[in-house]
């Protein structure tokens, strides 16, 4: 049941992420609400990881499987550029900001922060999946296939029963 | 429950910390001056570079509307653009991994073997 939680806020998540990279397509007080509910999303994400966090960031520096410390670093570095983003999105917000009476002088260079951690944010989260992809497929076909799951152990298990069944081995 | 806000907390003060660094670390420094960019309309026909008008299309550049046609499928084309690398690249990084995890395994066997 986690994992399936796990799973859905994940694709809300990139589903929103994608989405909110292209601000033409939303406007922009749609994508600053988008972005906005996104880091409340990622707040859930590292609150349902939190014991994994916990246990690398203990063993770090002991003995760890290779894996584990690539995304942990691929992770922090994540984490930085999304708050890289969302700080420099705040600064330049035209609608958020302004709805609660506040109005920062507006700034070229923060733009271009903002654009260019946007750029970084959607590398490393594709490090990130590519790093987790075993687990997304795994969940995927479990979850929201699980037909074609079904299938596969339908079409898998009358090769068993030959094997099971053949003469020859009982001898 | 009790943990639950604990972790709660916790993360929030560390986002907050990290971005409250990263503002003032950035923030009037040479990378943010102030002040915004030339108004693109401004500058139009004045040579200074080639700036598309509203809903123009000149020569591979993004017309600069509010919006427009143009405009919203040049950003369904991102849109479509950003999934295909998206997944066209975690498909690439998760291969690659695979690939390791093959070639550790063949070592690994060869030394038992040995």
């Amino acid at each position: 049941m986690k994992n399936k939680t796990n799973l859905l806020i994940d694709l809300g998540l990139l589903a929103v992420f994608l989405l909110a990279m292209e601000p033409r397509l939303t406007d922009v007080p749609l994508h600053e609400w988008l972005s906005l509910a996104m880091a409340g999303a990622v707040v859930i994400h590292l609150l349902l990881h939190w014991d994994w966090i916990a246990g690398v960031l203990l063993r770090y520096f002991k003995k760890l499987f290779h894996t584990s410390r690539l995304q942990f670093a691929v992770d922090i570095i994540l984490f930085v550029a999304f708050n890289v983003l969302m700080v420099s999105g705040i600064v330049i917000s035209k609608s958020i900001l302004p709805l609660l009476g506040i109005q920062l002088p507006e700034s070229f260079g923060w733009k271009t922060i903002h654009s260019a951690s946007a750029n970084a944010t959607l590398l490393l989260l594709v490090v990130h999946t590519g790093l987790n992809w075993k687990w997304i497929v795994t969940n995927l076909k479990k979850y929201l296939l699980p037909h074609r799951r079904q299938k596969a152990v339908v079409s898998a298990s009358p090769a068993l029963v030959t094997v099971e069944n053949n003469p020859a081995d009982s001898k | 429950m009790k943990n639950t806000a604990v972790r709660i907390l916790v993360i929030v003060l560390v986002t907050l910390a990290v971005s409250l660094a990263i503002y003032f670390a950035l923030n009037n420094t040479s990378l943010t001056p102030g002040g915004d960019a030339p108004d693109p309309r401004a500058l139009q026909g004045t040579g200074a570079f080639p700036v598309a008008g509203p809903g123009e299309f000149r020569g591979g550049m993004r017309g600069r509307g509010e919006g427009g046609e143009l405009d919203q499928s040049f950003s369904l084309l991102g849109l479509a653009r950003n999934l295909g690398f998206f997944f066209l690249a975690a498909l690439l990084i998760a291969g690659a991994q695979k690939i390791t995890a093959r070639i550790k395994a063949k070592r690994r066997s060869r030394v038992a073997v040995g």
